[in-house]
């Protein structure tokens, strides 16, 4: 199998053959619920820092008995996988203030789903040098948690190397969507997609050496020619690229995005030289900020717009998860400075289990004839 | 000047209401005094031309009276305005062109009315973030940005520890200085500190008449709690609100003392631990009138700071502010894990002896609702004593409507309680 098929598989299976691997190997694998949580730290531990995801859930009967209709799809989705048995593999989770949802999740997680370790990052929710102090103290105490619960020394030494091996998926990424930024780009956004998800799936010193193979194989493919547009997406948690290949299988390429599970997840680098945990803090308070930042949003609008520069891109597509307060609050604002910069934007609201895709398609469709 | 439609408004109409109620039902006229004079300052303050800082609800509003600006919080507007007939569905309809339907009504409310041009424009805006909620945490910047007005949005950790509350002092701290370099009024501490002191004073008696609504019977009734909130959040460190609370005080200890409650035959002891129904608060007299079911504390007009210790020091007035908000119902339930709201609903319905929960899940309070079965079992669990808990929209009868909301009260009253 290529490499990169074997990474569009590692993303879609949970529990996939990389956890089925490390579990074999008798070492302990930590869930984490939000890309604002210092993976790296975990991966020092000699811990697989595992990103809660909710593919394949098709129904959420547990859940919906524990929360409500009003909390959002992809979490209720989550905890019903927890709750049927799906993530008795983690040996822990870490979770962090991101959103209503997700914070309060973890709360019924706590409760009701039996993982050993728990571990909770209080995370500010602005950019300064006092958050970045708290956010830095915060992840010392993540770090002395670990050690304590796992028996492990996060040496600064292994510390440094995980930020390193990570410094390289994330340099590796950018190549990746290197390859987007061409006219005919050799990849579609649904594998892109995934490959990013798989990053999130697997230990990353496996998926560095995957990733290095696959991107040999996609620079040798011939580009993608005859879509109608080029296409961003951005919005609530999109773990799952159907979404992604509706549009493309309606004509449009999504050559660019601003999701957790996408760029935002691995665009700013971790310093290498200084003290690698406030390295960390600063990196990860100041990565292109999630509306959970609630006064970033001149800074999150610059890096919508350099995307949209940077990949030629003709139309945004903004995903609303029902009942996602933050992307719903600040699309109001989102959408009349895109117009003003004359970037069309196609707003869809839906559920986490792609339900209405008749809808979506239409309103897809009618947004590319709309761009021409 | 800068004057607009909503605020001009509901000043014009409480002031009629006000005066309406004092001939009419006398008895019943110190409920109204709290909003009435509410929008009386807001009025005089904006019609002096002060500069007007919106504030969120949940930052306590001391240091805006210590400033000499003018200050507004949208959040208490609507819920004042949700009371009136007409209520907020204009202003939710016209924000439900721009944002989801799910955004938190008084959110919508806001947005709304500054769509519509209908509320001063502020000189800036003053919010929290992560206390209590997304919405809140969202729709105050980006108001911000749609207005190209400054804003500050003081971060709020997720721990209730010191570390956490230096930092949110800090926080404090800092909000006030921005606040000074955008509106060049200055903070007066001689007169902060005479504004904490009248604050102290109001809360000593919100302490007080908290404990005496413990007793059985209750001696005052769900009414009293639920406007004392709001009293307490738009009036704290003026003068009237030390007068106002001390005459309720009188009224509640007398009861006590004559062994009178809120209503003539008690037969029902309820804890309402999520929002009151700010749309009609009249449903509360119903319950009392029609079954001796008496709210005796509402989680979220459940104030419990204590009064600021070190009036003598700035530092330590800007300290106890900010601890203050922090404490603000709601946030100190909301913004962090769930045992702290949990433990206060389990601790309530004990002391309050209460023979039952009610949980209004207002629907946008999606944090709430995400722990409302936990909360409900273990309540249950704790104390043998059932939680109704059914969705409504505290500020917007459209969603769920009082008749309904009667049903479902009077079926857990007459199944459950009788």
């Amino acid at each position: 199998m290529k490499a990169s098929e074997q990474l569009l598989e590692l993303a879609r299976e949970t529990p996939n053959d990389a956890v089925k691997r490390w579990k074999q190997q008798g070492k302990k694998i930590v869930g984490f619920f939000c890309s604002y949580v210092p993976e790296e730290l975990v991966h020092a531990a000699d811990l697989f820092p595992f990103r809660v995801k909710a593919r394949g859930c098709t129904e959420t009967p547990l859940a919906d008995s524990l929360m409500a209709q009003v909390n959002c799809s992809f979490v209720r989705a989550c905890l019903q996988l927890a709750l049927q048995g799906d993530y008795k593999f983690l040996d822990g989770v870490v979770s962090l203030n991101s959103c209503d949802h997700i914070r309060r999740m973890y709360d019924v997680w706590r409760y009701r789903v039996d993982t050993p370790y728990h571990h909770f990052l209080s995370v500010p929710h602005k950019v300064s040098e006092e958050a970045v102090a708290w956010y830095r103290d915060e992840v010392s105490a993540f770090k002395g948690n670990l050690e304590k619960a796992f028996g492990v020394d996060i040496t600064t030494k292994r510390l440094r190397e995980a930020i390193s091996v990570y410094n390289e998926t994330r340099r590796l990424l950018h190549s990746l969507y290197d390859l987007r930024r061409s006219d005919n780009p050799p990849i579609s956004g649904t594998e892109v997609h995934d490959i990013v998800v798989a990053a999130t799936a697997m230990p990353k010193e496996e998926y560095n050496e995957l990733l290095t193979k696959a991107l040999q194989e996609i620079g040798g493919r011939k580009g993608i020619s005859g879509h109608s547009a080029r296409l961003m997406v951005l919005g609530s948690v999109l773990d799952d690229p159907s979404l992604v290949s509706v549009v493309e299988e309606l004509g449009g390429l999504v050559v660019a995005d601003a999701l957790c599970f996408g760029s935002r997840y691995f665009w700013e680098s971790v310093k290498e030289v200084g003290d690698p945990v406030e390295n960390l803090a600063r990196s990860y308070l100041k990565r292109p900020a999630c509306p959970r930042m609630a006064t970033e949003h001149p800074s999150r609008m610059e890096y919508i717009k350099m995307m949209v520069k940077d990949f030629a891109v003709d139309g945004i597509i903004l995903e609303r998860i029902r009942y996602c307060d933050l992307w719903g609050g600040v699309s109001m604002v989102l959408q009349k400075e895109l117009d003003e910069a004359g970037i069309p934007v196609l707003v869809l609201d839906r559920e986490y289990i792609l339900s209405g895709v008749g809808q979506i398609r239409t309103r897809v469709q009618a947004f590319l004839e709309m761009m021409g | 000047m800068v004057q607009a439609a909503v605020i001009e408004s509901v000043h014009q109409r409480m002031q009629g209401i006000l005066g309406h109620v004092k001939t009419k039902y006398p008895e019943r006229a110190w409920m109204y005094e709290p909003p009435a004079k509410y929008f009386e300052l807001l009025h005089e303050d904006i019609a002096l031309g002060k500069k007007v800082v919106w504030y969120f609800f949940l930052l306590t509003p001391e240091i805006f009276r210590a400033m000499d600006i003018a200050t507004c919080s949208p959040e208490y507007v609507a819920a004042i305005v949700a009371a009136f007939p007409d209520g907020i569905k204009k202003y939710v309809d016209v924000a439900e062109e721009k944002v989801p339907d799910h955004i938190c009504a008084v959110n919508k409310f806001t947005i709304g009315a500054i769509l519509s041009g209908d509320v001063p424009r502020p000189d800036m805006i003053l919010h929290t973030i992560g206390h209590p909620c997304d919405s809140s945490s969202v729709t105050h910047p980006m108001l911000a940005n749609y207005l190209k007005v400054p804003d500050f949005g003081l971060d709020t950790p997720y721990w209730d520890t010191p570390r956490s509350y230096k930092y949110f002092a800090e926080e404090f701290a800092r909000a006030i200085t921005f606040m000074e370099e955008q509106t060049g009024c200055k903070m007066d501490f001689d007169r902060l500190k005479e504004v904490a002191e009248y604050s102290n004073r109001a809360q000593e008696y919100v302490l007080k008449i908290a404990e005496l609504r413990k007793k059985v019977p209750c001696p005052m009734g769900g009414r009293a709690s639920a406007v004392t909130g709001g009293a307490v959040m738009g009036l704290a460190g003026t003068p009237f609100l030390v007068d106002w609370m001390a005459r309720q005080y009188e009224v509640a200890r007398a009861r006590v003392e004559r062994g009178e409650g809120a209503v003539p035959n008690e037969r029902i002891r309820l804890v309402w631990i999520w929002v009151p129904n700010y749309f009609d608060l009249g449903i509360l007299d119903w319950m009392e009138q029609k079954y001796g079911a008496v709210c005796v504390m509402d989680l979220l007009n459940h104030y419990i700071n204590r009064p600021i210790e070190g009036l003598s020091s700035k530092e330590k007035i800007l300290e106890g502010l900010a601890r203050k908000t922090l404490d603000y119902p709601m946030g100190r339930h909301g913004r962090g894990p769930v045992e702290p709201y949990l433990n206060e609903c389990i601790n309530l319905c004990r002391e309050y002896k209460a023979d039952a929960a009610v949980f209004a899940g207002h629907v946008g309070c999606k944090y709430g609702w995400a722990t409302a079965k936990i909360v409900r079992d273990a309540i249950h669990q704790e104390l043998g004593i059932p939680t109704l808990s059914f969705e409504v929209d505290a500020f917007d009868p459209r969603v769920t409507s009082l008749e309904t909301i009667k049903e479902k009260l009077a079926q857990f009253f007459e199944t459950l309680l009788l």
